[in-house]
């Protein structure tokens, strides 16, 4: 059910979304809104199609019917205006092998145009506790740290949507506050957070919107 | 947050990659590179010498093929159709312009001109295109025993050109992907349909004058402008389709094993195919593990296409090539399929647990698994000889070399590469590595040099 907007165009705007594998049906008529500044947590069973909903709506992956717009515009990933909002990490990310945690972040910072990327990324690392590990490999971290790092490539650069799947995937009891705090300050900063997740205390301590995608 | 006006350029990010990794590589990787490169390039050029330089009659005259048949230029037809087909339908498999995953998530996620970003590798794709295309045109030229050949390999190349251009048309959403699936199948027939005429003695004309290559020319320039010109609108979803298929053919090339091509090809059709209808696999362990391997050919129904093209080429070949080369091919086909009906072996030796998650020791898996490729092995070998008029003594050494060739490649245990290297004068010779890559392929030999003696 639309949920009513009452500061103009919805961030995020689900309409009628069906996608499927083969003959295999993973999205029937998904339809849903997302506000301004809000967060929206998508919550259901394995298999209910919500990363399949999160990879349509950052444009990794295509809808086969019905229509998904940001910030009331079609999504297109090939749009520098649309990278410039969108921020998005799913699932596992893969690194370059020869690049430390502070280089790949230094990538992402450049490409952004944000001034200064070395002293971003050593701050960004310094956020999420990981300067003491800004020289390593990535390859060499454990899960959890790779998660961080993710997470930091979203958190560097400039967004007003920001998409997640699973974001306490790997994260220590630590990392999940300091990851529930860092949601909530991207709200009172106006930016739209779309989520999926598994650990319900951190959709109760965040999110202003839930969709159960087992409903769909 | 703050940003900059001023955006890096895709050369900028590239060079800033290339300075983080002279940081950490070390110098001696750099030298192995120049050293592959270098090699690279004399390899390319030594085929292309070999292609531009043989007369005319290179293919026609050869002991290999049946000097009696009257060599028409419907040959050339055929090598040409089947090229584009297969030409089209890599290029679909493959993207063809991909990037690598880590690149998608760091780099081409940014504002960076995705255009810049992935304009050379439209550049390499149309190259690729058009060096394929002189390929075929050559090798079609020699199946016509054309002694114009220039007009027919200008064509060819530029209608290597136009299928690339074609391909990368539809990665930017300009053309519907199914317009190259069709034109692939369109071109598959037209290439049966060609060997049935040329079988038959009739000769279709190949071009040798300039007007035909001028229209491809000018269709060929047009459509690889718009493919360079609109290669920004190659979107992430589009890039990354690819990518998967082109890691595995690098792996494929790089360990000189073709399965991890075929595996990723294998998986990708099966996540088209999704789902299908549950069917009970009761009856014990043995009963169940082989209507498993039915399974895999009732879900998938295209694996069968491989094998059909199999037989097809072995009957067909006793119209085209002498005794020695019928009995090879005839070997090359029951090793076709014994591969194909064995991707179960393959697929339970992968992974040694599985004995123990079944709980039982190896044989009573490895058993069942061999008795659909053996029947489908022994059906190919028969029908195969009856069309092709084969003796008993090559249907005996196309079965048991084919099959066992297939059981020892699927048997194979996974790639070690830390076994004997050699230190010569000419560099290091991994002989553990040949080792395990000849197994398989070492009992090939044997019988196909055996086939060709008895034939």
């Amino acid at each position: 059910m639309p949920i009513p907007d009452s500061r103009g165009v919805p961030a995020v705007s689900i309409r009628n979304a069906h996608r499927s594998f083969g003959d295999l049906p993973v999205l029937t008529g998904v339809d849903f809104d997302v506000a301004p500044g809000r967060c929206c947590a998508v919550v259901g069973a394995n298999g209910a199609g919500k990363s399949t909903l999160l990879r349509c709506v950052v444009g990794v992956d295509r809808l086969d019917a019905g229509a998904i717009d940001i910030n009331g515009s079609p999504v297109d990933e090939t749009s520098r205006a649309f990278r410039r909002t969108v921020a998005a990490v799913l699932g596992d990310v893969p690194t370059f092998a020869h690049l430390t945690a502070h280089e790949h972040l230094q990538l992402v910072a450049t490409g952004h145009g944000v001034p200064d990327p070395f002293d971003a990324a050593t701050r960004a690392l310094t956020e999420v506790d990981l300067l003491a590990v800004a020289d390593r490999l990535p390859v060499t971290f454990s899960s959890g740290q790779r998660r961080r790092l993710a997470l930091t490539s979203a958190f560097i650069r400039p967004r007003t949507l920001l998409v997640l799947d699973e974001p306490e995937q790997h994260l220590d009891t630590a990392g999940r506050s300091r990851l529930a705090a860092v949601l909530e300050s991207e709200k009172q900063l106006g930016r739209t957070v779309l989520m999926v997740s598994h650990d319900a205390e951190l959709v109760e301590a965040v999110a202003d919107q839930v969709v159960d995608a087992d409903s769909w | 947050m703050v940003t900059t006006d001023g955006l890096p350029s895709g050369r900028s990010i590239r060079t800033l990659i290339r300075r983080f990794e002279r940081r950490h590589a070390p110098a001696t990787g750099r030298a192995a590179t120049l050293v592959l490169g270098a090699l690279g390039l004399y390899v390319v050029a030594g085929l292309l010498w070999w292609l531009f330089t043989p007369p005319p009659t290179v293919l026609t005259a050869s002991s290999v093929l049946v000097t009696e048949q009257p060599w028409t230029s419907t040959w050339g037809w055929a090598v040409a159709a089947a090229a584009v087909a297969a030409g089209a339908a890599a290029g679909r498999a493959v993207g063809p312009v991909t990037i690598s995953a880590e690149l998608g998530f760091w780099v081409s996620s940014t504002l960076l001109d995705r255009g810049a970003l992935v304009r050379g590798r439209v550049v390499v794709v149309l190259g690729c295109g058009a060096l394929a295309g002189a390929v075929v045109g050559r090798i079609a030229a020699f199946a016509a025993a054309l002694t114009v050949w220039i007009p027919v390999t200008v064509l060819t190349t530029l209608c290597g050109v136009v299928v690339g251009a074609l391909c990368v048309l539809v990665q930017c959403r300009l053309l519907a992907a199914g317009t190259v699936t069709i034109l692939s199948r369109i071109c598959a027939l037209g290439s049966v349909a060609a060997v049935c005429t040329a079988t038959a003695g009739v000769d279709v004309a190949l071009p040798t004058c300039w007007w035909p290559v001028a229209v491809v020319g000018a269709l060929a320039a047009a459509l690889a402008v718009v493919a360079v010109r609109s290669c920004h609108r190659i979107a992430a979803a589009e890039l990354a389709a690819g990518a998967e298929a082109t890691v595995a053919v690098s792996a494929s090339a790089t360990a000189l094993d073709i399965s991890a091509l075929l595996g990723a090809l294998e998986q990708k059709s099966w996540r088209r195919i999704g789902r299908r209808r549950t069917r009970s696999l009761s009856g014990g362990l043995s009963w169940a593990l082989i209507r498993s391997d039915v399974l895999r050919h009732l879900h998938r129904p295209v694996s069968l296409a491989p094998v059909i093209c199999a037989i097809g080429a072995a009957s067909v070949a006793p119209l085209v090539t002498a005794p020695p080369a019928v009995a090879v091919l005839y070997l090359a086909a029951v090793f076709v399929v014994a591969m194909i009906f064995s991707a179960g072996l393959r697929d339970v030796l992968r992974d040694r647990d599985f004995g123990a998650v079944l709980g039982v020791d190896d044989w009573r898996i490895r058993w069942p698994l061999t008795v659909v490729p053996a029947v489908a092995a022994v059906l190919a070998a028969i029908s195969t000889t009856i069309l092709t008029g084969g003796t008993v003594t090559t249907l005996a050494i196309g079965l048991v070399g084919g099959c066992a060739a297939a059981y020892r490649v699927r048997t194979r245990p996974s790639i070690s590469y830390d076994g004997l290297i050699l230190e010569t004068a000419v560099g290091q010779i991994p002989v553990d590595l040949l080792r395990q890559w000849l197994r398989g392929p070492d009992v090939l030999l044997v019988a196909a040099w055996l086939a060709a003696l008895f034939s």
